[in-house]
């Protein structure tokens, strides 16, 4: 059975599935769905949603279009979210793979950096990160991944120490390969599946992380955020609480994708190893 | 004649709770060009430490390892892995022995890529090559290394192991994970192929039926140390150390042909 | 001797995850006598491990059997009527408790005691399988013995609910051939003592000439001959048992 096919039989990954696509397609045609800039003026200020056609969800206090904001926010959620996530896993491996690896001084070395990463809670380092040098959307990228390459290096590390040991890396070293290749070429490609099942989890954690750094006004300034529109209708959250509503469902739908599909995947890798 | 593989004083303990416990102990033995010596010991006798001490797949703490008359414990890491071509090692388990993900013709052409110049269509006529030698179909190239029968797999192995042309390779227990039938097979063209390229066999094994079937001389090993050394029909019909003694008695017999 | 069990067309088939499904059995007429040592030979996929699990009700949920399978008695109840031996002596081990419980359980339940008893009678069968120094291995986890001192627990573990007959899967395939003689030569005298249908399975037709009453040879998935040992070995009647013989002759003694 092909990997399609198992996927297509676990209805919680075609509910995630689903909702990712939807999602990217969103954040893919918002600047064909809303040309303008989503930052602009575009109507009376605190419209209510769902009364007025051309401002389907409404407007905020300075008389911005929400939907126009939900939707270009998406597309910052969404590759926020994504590259971090990817260049912490990257990042995570090769010092999980190498430390692992290579064992001795190096392993001790890369541990005990990955050790002082992890002491240090997560949002703190990405915040200090942020404050000290200046909210831009590749500062908050790299802080997010900093915040987050420790636990998928320490998971690579010990899926090598057990693979390392195996007759096939023997036989690689063998045939006279160059260590390098084997840790990158022969290990690591047996190493990452756990790590894939936790990338779910770190996407996630990425996009939430981005929208609680835009929440507290550390996120990229020039782009629409989530965490930045729930933080603008915090101000008037009694009077008009959907400005905050809105895009925090927003985030819950496309967290619980993330979750859904990662878990579905998870599912679907681990049944072809089982057969 | 100068010997192929020389070892002398070869000793390694592996630290366990704190102290050494000796897994081999001052073992010296030499191979010459085109022979099968057959180093026979129960489990725990220290035979697949051995193997992987001589091809430099973990580091001796004593005794030295000529091999076509150079020190290769001295060799650095990279003339070791040049030296590796004529220095090859097949493994017990054919399940393991080979990266999950491997195709045949990645695990055999890996080999080529590290030890020959050659370009990828001369690699993929060479794949093909090696596995006829094998007798195995060169159709199967592309095929993952999972769907392959265990014998089928040893065939690879083996042809992975030829590939860099070499002059000794070592058979770790390369026949006893496979059915007596199949074990017949291998031991066969492992015969065919010493024949045709003059490669030294080191064979590890606990088996004295598959010593009888292709070595030249025995190396009887108990608790790290050599107990007995002589031809493959000498140990068999006079063994004199206990530990053979016990090994030869061990052999299934035909029931018709004890009694 | 007494029938335990007939055998007729009968057959396995392993459901694959979509419309393929494999017979690994098929059409296999055999009578299995009760106290008598019975040795299935075959290659791997011969069908042979199939016929065990099927014997002892262990076939995975995906086998569906046909053909008939009539027990003289009622149908044996596994770990109780029927012990078994499967060929990897660590597997079959939970890894994480000593093996004493592992064994003090089986006694528990299918022989209805209580702890200290079971506890005193899974000492007496570690003594059975001669292991030196019951209390020690019953106290260790399977990690700390050896390969055959896992299967002598193991074969105790088997014996633990005091079955009629023992199915032993390739017992000795991952022992080395002195360790492998004298789990041979244990199976054998304990089966023998205590009247038991011992049905063996192996790839090596002279390890089991050795021992076995009837030698039963499995190809692809059928019945290729059954016999006493004499029969098969002096005058086998199939092409394929005097090849079987053969290799033996090429790689043993």
């Amino acid at each position: 059975m092909s990997l399609a096919q198992r996927i297509s039989r676990a209805p919680e990954a075609i509910a995630g599935i689903t909702i990712l696509i939807c999602l990217m397609l969103v954040a893919l045609s918002a600047p064909l769905l809303f040309p303008g800039d989503p930052l602009a003026i575009s109507g009376t200020p605190l419209l209510r949603p769902f009364v007025d056609a051309t401002h389907w969800l409404g407007t905020d206090r300075l008389g911005r279009d929400v939907l126009a904001g939900v939707v270009h926010g998406a597309r910052t959620s969404l590759l926020v979210g994504l590259v971090s996530a990817a260049a912490a896993i990257v990042l995570g491996s090769v010092v999980g793979t190498l430390a692992g690896f290579a064992g001795g001084l190096l392993d001790e070395l890369l541990m005990r950096v990955t050790d002082a990463f992890q002491t240090v809670p997560g949002f703190l380092m990405a915040l200090a990160f942020v404050s000290t040098i200046g909210p831009s959307l590749m500062v908050v990228v790299t802080a997010i991944a900093l915040a987050s390459w420790t636990a998928p290096a320490r998971l690579v590390r010990a899926e090598v120490l057990s693979i390392r040991e195996r007759d096939y890396v023997a036989s690689a070293r063998a045939i006279g390969m160059h260590p390098l290749k084997i840790a990158f070429r022969e290990i690591l490609p047996n190493a990452l599946p756990p790590v894939l099942g936790l990338s779910a989890i770190i996407v996630a954690g990425a996009i939430l992380t981005e929208a609680a750094l835009s929440f507290l006004g550390l996120g990229d300034p020039n782009r629409v955020t989530w965490g930045g529109m729930i933080a603008e209708g915090r101000a008037v959250l009694r009077s008009a609480p959907f400005l905050s509503i809105i895009p925090g469902v927003a985030l819950v739908l496309t967290v619980l994708g993330v979750y859904l599909a990662g878990e579905g995947l998870v599912e679907a890798t681990s049944r072809r190893s089982r057969a | 004649m100068r010997p192929l593989l020389q070892v002398s004083g070869l000793t390694k303990a592996f630290k366990r709770g704190g102290r050494g416990v000796p897994a081999v102990q001052d073992v010296s033995f030499d191979i010459g060009p085109a022979e099968t010596l057959a180093l026979v010991g129960p489990s725990g006798s220290g035979k697949s430490t051995l193997a992987r001490l001589v091809t430099r797949l973990i580091e001796p703490d004593g005794g030295s390892i000529l091999f076509e008359g150079e020190d290769i414990l001295r060799l650095k890491p990279k003339a070791m892995r040049a030296m590796r071509a004529r220095l090859q090692i097949v493994f017990q388990d054919p399940g393991s022995a080979f990266n999950p993900r491997a195709t045949v013709s990645r695990a055999i052409a890996d080999s080529l890529k590290i030890h020959t110049g050659f370009s990828q269509g001369e690699r993929r006529t060479r794949v093909r090559d090696l596995l006829e030698r094998v007798r195995l179909n060169p159709d199967l190239a592309e095929r993952s290394i999972h769907d392959l029968s265990g014998g089928q797999r040893q065939r690879v192995a083996i042809a992975r192991a030829m590939a860099s042309s070499p002059t000794l390779i070592v058979l770790d227990e390369a026949v006893s994970a496979l059915d007596v039938s199949v074990r017949a097979e291998i031991l066969h063209l492992l015969k065919r192929l010493q024949r045709e390229t003059r490669v030294a066999y080191l064979f590890i094994t606990h088996d004295l039926g598959v010593v009888r079937a292709i070595a030249d001389r025995v190396a009887v090993l108990d608790d790290g140390r050599i107990v007995e050394h002589g031809s493959a029909q000498e140990i068999i019909a006079t063994p004199q150390s206990p530990t053979a003694q016990a090994l030869v008695a061990a052999v299934p017999r035909l029931r018709l042909q004890a009694q | 001797m007494r029938r335990l069990l007939q055998l007729k067309e009968f057959g396995v088939a392993y459901e694959g995850g979509g419309d393929n499904s494999a017979l690994a059995l098929e059409a296999v007429d055999l009578e299995i006598r009760a106290g008598e040592k019975l040795a299935l030979v075959g290659e791997s996929g011969s069908g042979k491990t199939t016929l065990a699990l099927a014997l002892a009700s262990l076939l995975p949920s995906h086998a569906r059997r046909f053909g008939t399978m009539a027990w003289e008695a009622s149908e044996p109840r596994p770990g109780g009527d029927i012990g078994f031996v499967f060929q990897d002596p660590g597997g079959s081990l939970n890894p994480v408790r000593p093996v004493g419980d592992t064994i003090a359980e089986v006694v528990r339940i299918h022989r209805h005691q209580d702890r200290r008893t079971a506890m005193r009678m899974t000492l007496t069968l570690l003594d059975q399988v001669r292991l030196p120094d019951p209390e020690r291995i019953a106290r260790a986890y399977p990690h700390q013995l050896s390969g055959g001192q896992r299967q002598r627990v193991a074969l105790a573990a088997a014996l633990a609910g005091d079955p009629k007959i023992l199915v032993a899967d390739e017992p000795t395939s991952a022992l080395d051939t002195v360790v492998q003689a004298a789990v041979i030569e244990l199976i054998q005298s304990l089966t023998t003592t205590a009247g038991m249908t011992l049905i063996f399975i192996s790839h090596d037709i002279a390890l089991v000439s050795e021992f076995a009453d009837r030698i039963a040879v499995f190809r692809s998935g059928r019945l290729v001959e059954v016999g006493t040992p004499d029969e098969i070995i002096f005058a086998p009647g199939q092409a394929y048992t005097r090849h079987l013989i053969e290799a033996h002759r090429a790689v043993g003694f």
